[in-house]
């Protein structure tokens, strides 16, 4: 008489185990700032010229070399600029019957005359600028010239006669 | 009178046979766990230094750090029990910069996409710890801090342009 | 007178002397039988050790070291024991040892690395036993009907690593030879 006990087999408990976990939320706030340079205001003289050096019929349009003047606009002290914008007046500034050329806002204004501003070194030559364009240029040294000439100019219309010719208009500078 | 006799004689001729040993088997079960523990962990919000477009590359195809944006930092574990270290997840691969693939893309609204932030160990000389990398630390404290650091990079592909260079990404930690 | 005297005698010694030569047959008789061991009855044992944090073992690699936090006394049941005088209980098998041939190893699936579970036998159970390695046999003498080995099984570190968390199981078979 063998007695051998086969015992039932108790089953082991497979539970996974759930890993404790934390999550944590890192946020970084940080910006990158463009840089600045200091502008100087320009005021520039022009040669007064006679009313015969423009053309003398009405349709007659023209610059005048004798009025050319050299500016710049200079840039200085930048600082982390990589380049700006230049954006010179605006459309309100130009002469309405020549709107490439910025309009005489002299009271009692010489007639039929306005200011051609050309981007040269050169003044018998450049790029025009118009009221309200925008010129951009990359940079990254801490001063920048932009140098500009202005000249009379005739538009057509009429014919030119003895008075002030003077314009001003505002150059805006953004930076990159 | 007869004597009846009647011999009887009673052998124990054959040899003993060997006893039959009598078994049981019982099968011993004994189920236990061990537990890892937790900690509570802090979330991070930190402010990097606005640093100016100058501090990077100015070429398109440059790439480098800016020292000036060093940010320490640390995801701070306390209270833990039962912990004998645990295992640090940083984000996601859906974190990753397009091109520095081991740098977190800067998520800031129109910030510029040649910034990414890079998380070492230390700024100057720590391990880079990318998107979705795992790193695990051993200790058996109440507490425990994970020193970091992050710092803006700039990418190849383009200039860096102003705007916001933050990121954002949740730190998976898994206890032992 | 006295010659009828010896007469009666010498009948007398010759009946007792003499046996009458009768008819006769021998038979030969085998009796054979034998004497068992007696057996008792037990019960499969199925424990479950206090879970205990991966922090109260050794934190170095090479240590070893015991969790009194699991301490789990159970025993052997023996019942209904009929003509037993005693028994020796074989502990599972040499097979059943960890890398520390007296600490039976954690089985478990994806277990807790670097642990395993210490037996301890007697009154004295986890604190004062005598460790049981897997294979060992203890003998027991009682005629009693019933019968109880107290046992204790405990965690333990073995060397070779740290211990992180995980599940501790182990089951082994113990084979009990009844006298």
């Amino acid at each position: 008489m063998n007695l051998l006990n086969c015992l039932p087999l108790l089953a082991l408990c497979a539970c996974p185990l759930a890993a404790a976990q934390s999550t944590v939320r890192v946020d970084l706030n940080g910006s990158i700032q463009a840089g600045t340079c200091t502008t100087a205001a320009v005021t520039k003289t022009m040669p007064a010229v006679k009313a015969s050096a423009f053309p003398q019929t009405a349709a007659g349009k023209a610059g005048v070399a004798a009025s050319y003047t050299p500016f710049d606009v200079a840039l200085t002290g930048c600082s982390g600029v990589t380049g700006a914008n230049f954006v010179f007046g605006a459309a309100a500034d130009a002469e309405p019957q020549q709107t490439d050329s910025f309009r005489n806002k002299a009271t009692n204004g010489a007639p039929f005359t306005a200011i051609w501003v050309r981007e040269t070194a050169a003044c018998s030559t450049g790029a025009t600028v118009r009221p309200g364009a925008t010129l951009s240029k990359t940079f990254a040294t801490a001063t920048y010239t932009l140098p500009m000439c202005a000249q009379y100019y005739k538009f057509a219309g009429g014919l030119v006669s003895m008075g002030p010719l003077t314009t001003t208009f505002t150059v805006t500078v953004t930076y990159r | 009178m007869t004597l009846a006799k009647a011999l009887v004689s009673v052998l124990l001729a054959a040899p003993l046979p060997a006893a039959a040993q009598e078994i049981s088997r019982a099968r011993i079960d004994l189920n236990g766990t061990l537990l890892a523990g937790t900690c509570t962990a802090t979330a991070v919000s930190k402010n990097m230094p606005a640093v100016g477009v100058n501090a990077f590359p100015q070429t398109a195809a440059g790439k480098g750090g800016a020292a000036a944006s060093y940010t320490d930092f640390t995801i701070n574990l306390t209270a833990c029990s039962s912990v004998t270290g645990a295992t640090f997840v940083f984000g996601t691969d859906a974190d990753r910069h397009a091109t520095e693939r081991d740098s977190f893309r800067n998520k800031g609204a129109g910030g510029s996409p040649y910034i990414a932030i890079w998380l070492r160990g230390s700024c100057s000389a720590g391990p880079t710890y990318q998107p979705a990398q795992a790193v695990t630390k051993t200790f058996t404290t109440a507490t425990y801090s994970f020193p970091l650091c992050a710092q803006y990079y700039k990418s190849a592909g383009g200039l860096v342009t102003q705007g916001p260079a933050s990121t954002s990404f949740i730190v998976t930690i898994t206890y032992q | 007178m006295s010659t009828h005297l010896l007469s009666l005698l010498a009948l007398v010694g010759m009946l007792a002397c003499g046996a009458d030569a009768a008819a006769q047959n021998s038979a030969r008789v085998d009796l054979n039988g034998s004497i068992d061991a007696g057996t008792c009855s037990v019960a499969a044992v199925s424990k479950t050790i206090p879970a205990v944090g991966a922090n109260v073992f050794p934190q170095v690699a090479g240590n070893t070291g015991s969790a009194p936090a699991s301490y789990t006394d159970f025993e052997i049941a023996l019942t209904g024991c009929s003509g037993v005088t005693g028994a020796t209980f074989q502990m599972g098998a040499v097979a059943d040892a960890s890398t520390q041939a007296n600490v039976f190893r954690n089985k478990a699936t994806n277990g807790a690395p670097f642990t395993g579970y210490w037996i301890k036998e007697g009154t004295g159970r986890c604190t004062a036993g005598a460790t049981v390695a897997p294979g060992a046999s203890i003998t027991k003498n009682f005629t009693t009907a019933t019968y109880q080995l107290y046992l204790c099984a405990q965690y333990v570190k073995i060397a070779g690593g740290l211990v992180t968390m995980g599940p501790l199981s182990t089951n082994f078979t113990v084979t009990i030879t009844y006298r």
